[in-house]
C-alpha cells in the first residue's frame, strides 16, 4: 500500500492537499481531497449585524468578491423587504460582469500560464 | 490577486527579479538565499507557523503583505471563539453527510489566528484589504532601487 501526497495542488492557489492510495500492484485504490484551510466564516459571522455582510463575506475570495457581495446584499434587501430601484439592480449586474472580465483575464493569462 | 493587478506592470518587472518561490511558480521546496519575500495571510494552523518560521529563516527581508500577515484582520474574528466549535459549525452543522471533523491529514488548527510579527520578525509591513496593487509595485521598485519606501498606503 503506497501513499503519494501532491502538495499544494496546481489550482485554487494551491489550498489543498491530495492523496493517492496505490495498492500492492500499483493501481490506484483510493483518492482524497483535503482541504487544509478552514478560516470559519460561518460560525463568526453569527451574533454581528446583518448589514455587516456584505463586507466581511467579500472577504472569502480575491478572485469572486463581488458575487460574495452581491449573494449579501441580497440577502440584506430580504431581511429588509426592500426592492433595489432598476438602476441599482443594473450597476449590480455591471459590477458582476466586471468581475467575470477581471476573472477571466487573470486565468487566461497568469492563472493557466503558472498552473495556478 | 492584487500582485496581479498591476496588470501589465508585471512584464517588465519580470525582467528584473527572479520568483522562485509562491502560487505562480512549481516550487515545491522554499529556497535558501532569498532576497525577499511577501508573506500574506495571518498565522491559522500549525502548518501556517511551520512555514512562516522556514520562510524567516531563508528569506533576507520578509514583508507582511495585506491586513491579515499585519493585523489578523478578518480570519482573526474566530479568536473568540473555541476551535471545537467553529469546527463544529462548520463541518457538522453546516454539512448535509459525512458529518465528521477531518483530523486526518489536515494542519490542527491554532487557538488564535494571529499577525506574523507575534511569531518572526518582519522587516515591512505592506497594509490593505487588500493592499493597492500599486503600493505593491511601488515597494518593490524602490528595493529594487536600493531605498526603503515611504508609507504608500494611507486608509481611507
Amino acid at each position: 500500500m503506497k501513499r503519494i501526497t501532491i502538495e499544494p495542488v496546481t489550482r485554487i492557489e494551491g489550498h489543498a492537499k491530495i492523496t493517492i492510495h496505490l495498492d500492492d500492484a500499483g493501481k490506484v485504490a483510493n483518492t482524497e481531497f483535503h482541504v487544509t484551510q478552514v478560516r470559519g466564516f460561518e460560525k463568526f459571522t453569527e451574533g454581528r449585524p446583518f448589514y455587516e455582510m456584505p463586507g466581511i463575506t467579500s472577504r472569502i475570495c480575491g478572485i469572486c468578491p463581488i458575487s460574495h457581495q452581491l449573494a449579501s446584499s441580497k440577502a440584506c434587501d430580504a431581511i429588509m423587504a426592500v426592492r433595489v430601484p432598476p438602476a441599482g439592480r443594473r450597476l449590480r449586474e455591471l459590477v458582476h460582469c466586471a468581475q467575470y472580465v477581471h476573472s477571466h483575464a487573470w486565468t487566461c493569462t497568469n492563472g493557466r500560464v503558472a498552473g495556478l | 490577486m492584487s500582485l496581479l493587478d498591476m496588470d501589465a506592470a508585471i512584464i517588465s518587472l519580470a525582467r528584473k527579479i527572479d520568483i522562485v518561490y509562491g502560487p505562480l511558480v512549481d516550487a515545491q521546496e522554499f529556497p535558501e538565499d532569498v532576497d525577499v519575500t511577501l508573506v500574506e495571510g495571518g498565522v491559522s494552523s500549525q502548518d501556517d507557523l511551520n512555514k512562516l518560521q522556514k520562510i524567516r529563516g531563508r528569506t533576507h527581508l520578509l514583508i507582511s503583505l495585506g491586513d491579515c500577515a499585519v493585523t489578523g484582520n478578518v480570519p482573526a474574528m474566530r479568536n473568540s471563539i473555541p476551535v471545537s466549535k467553529l469546527l463544529q459549525r462548520v463541518y457538522v452543522e453546516g454539512a448535509q453527510e459525512n458529518k465528521v471533523i477531518p483530523t486526518d491529514r489536515v494542519p490542527p488548527l491554532l487557538k488564535h489566528s494571529r499577525p506574523l510579527r507575534e511569531f518572526v520578525k518582519v522587516d515591512m509591513t505592506l497594509p490593505g484589504c487588500p493592499p493597492p496593487s500599486k503600493a505593491i509595485t511601488t515597494v518593490i521598485n524602490d528595493l529594487l532601487d536600493g531605498k526603503k519606501s515611504e508609507l504608500v498606503v494611507k486608509f481611507g
